[in-house]
């Protein structure tokens, strides 16, 4: 691996006191790091001097970066990675790298360094959305693109996206980030406000996806309860809208999206609509436990 | 009946185990394709505890390959299944004490057997703190408060 490990327990102490890592062979110890997650990796720096380097090789960060990675790099100005190292690499493109005029955004994930991405509504095509009395951009930090596309009413609603981009190989979820109503800050409170909020319990949004090599998923959700259930109501939702697979011989996948209840015979409203997600499928499950266990 | 190997542990008591079981240590297989197992293979640097777990390790992977190789026609409904009770097996093998464990991964790097010694590298250090870590391997800080606060403000980003 071209790693010194020599001298990893720091000051030499007698042996006789059980294994120490100066006694594993270096080709296990280039192996234990292997497996560990970045996270775990870069607490090994703290342990001491030789961890440090250890934990910072570039033979080591390599193994853990996508196979992508350069694209990514692609997307950011030649001064903010030229000088960096591979561990450098992996932490600058771990936060958000923004693209297509800041509406889309993709980083890696830090645990398990694989690609995921986000589309903010501004990037979306919205049946209306130059009309005020349908739909306005309001301005929040409760989205990641610090705006969301709040619709009064409407009869047609649609929503239309899509994404070229170069993804790892792996199974990806797509899914759609919607709140109910609207919501502001009240005296340092946050209060969620349903005036506009109608229409969803008669017929369900249909969400749909498909890829250029010809998958394609969908499925049908009630944005609201039949009797206007205010429980879950107050916060964000995010529905799945289905997985797509990414094969080893793909080049640039595009995805294709919509959500719609075109049904013209009664209008609905009451809506923001923040950004679509495309998170690798394992990803998104470990996010979940992390959140259910909290 | 299979040919047998004798593997003779650093104490000096002798393990018999079939060939298939042996050719799963790719430094035996070379071996035993050199002829030159007759008498017994001394193991000087395993002890009887640690050959006995190793032995354990390779019958298991050489039933479950065998188990594979005869169900191939339902992998579907039935290899999935075997995948994973051969990986919750794996998991409950290398639930042993830290000795032992160190034990095994040097034995699997000298045997060379590439699923052990992948087995045992993720099992070392997984899910510890460095607090443990620290303890278990005998490991020396050696920084200064201003280098130790220079490696956290370094590595900060990915407890973000």
């Amino acid at each position: 691996m071209g790693l010194s490990f020599s001298n990893l327990n720091g000051e030499h102490t007698g042996s006789s006191i059980g294994p120490s890592l100066g006694d594993i062979p270096e080709s296990c110890v280039a192996c234990v790091i292997l497996h560990l997650t970045p996270p775990e990796i870069c607490n090994l720096a703290r342990l001491n001097r030789a961890f440090r380097g250890a934990a910072s090789s570039d033979s080591v960060w390599e193994r853990k970066l996508p196979s992508n990675y350069k694209d990514l790099l692609d997307l950011l100005p030649v001064e903010r990675y030229r000088s960096l190292s591979k561990k450098g690499v992996f932490a600058l493109l771990s936060r958000p790298i923004p693209f297509d005029d800041g509406n889309k955004e993709v980083w890696i994930d830090r645990v398990t360094g694989r690609v995921c991405m986000a589309v903010s509504a501004k990037g979306m095509a919205i049946t209306g959305i130059e009309d005020r009395r349908y739909w306005t951009w309001i301005d929040t930090e409760e989205s990641r693109f610090h705006v969301v596309a709040y619709l009064q009413q409407i009869w047609w609603f649609e929503v239309d996206g899509a994404v070229r981009f170069n993804l790892p190989p792996g199974t990806y979820c797509l899914s759609f980030r919607i709140h109910l109503g609207r919501f502001s800050k009240r005296l340092g409170r946050r209060v969620c406000h349903f005036e506009h909020t109608h229409g969803w319990e008669i017929k369900p949004v249909r969400f749909s996806l498909s890829t250029s090599d010809g998958q394609e998923a969908s499925c049908e959700y009630y944005l609201a309860d039949k009797e206007g259930e205010q429980t879950g109501r107050e916060s964000w939702r995010d529905y799945k809208v289905g997985e797509f697979v990414v094969g080893c011989s793909e080049i640039t996948t595009e995805v294709q999206w919509s959500m719609k209840q075109i049904d013209c015979t009664h209008s609905k409203g009451g809506i923001c609509v923040d950004s679509v997600f495309i998170i690798p499928t394992d990803v998104k499950e470990r996010n979940k436990r992390k959140a259910g266990v909290k | 009946m299979s040919k047998k190997i004798i593997f003779e542990s650093s104490e000096g008591e002798s393990f018999e185990v079939d060939e298939a079981v042996a050719l799963e240590c790719q430094t035996i297989k070379n071996m035993i394709e050199d002829d030159c197992t007759d008498g017994g293979i001394p193991l000087a640097n395993v002890n009887s505890a640690t050959l006995t777990k190793v032995i354990d390790y390779c019958k298991k992977h050489v039933e479950a390959a065998a188990a594979a190789e005869a169900n191939a026609g339902d992998k579907d409904i039935y290899g999935a299944n075997k995948d994973i009770e051969l990986k919750t097996w794996d998991e409950e093998f290398v639930k042993v004490d830290q000795p032992l464990l160190f034990d095994l991964m040097l034995a699997a790097n000298f045997l060379i057997i590439p699923g052990l010694l992948d087995l045992t590298c993720k099992t070392m250090m997984r899910g510890k703190t460095v607090l443990q870590i620290r303890e278990i391997f005998h490991i020396k800080k050696d920084y200064t408060d201003a280098e130790e606060a220079e490696v956290r403000k370094e590595n900060a980003w990915a407890f973000e």
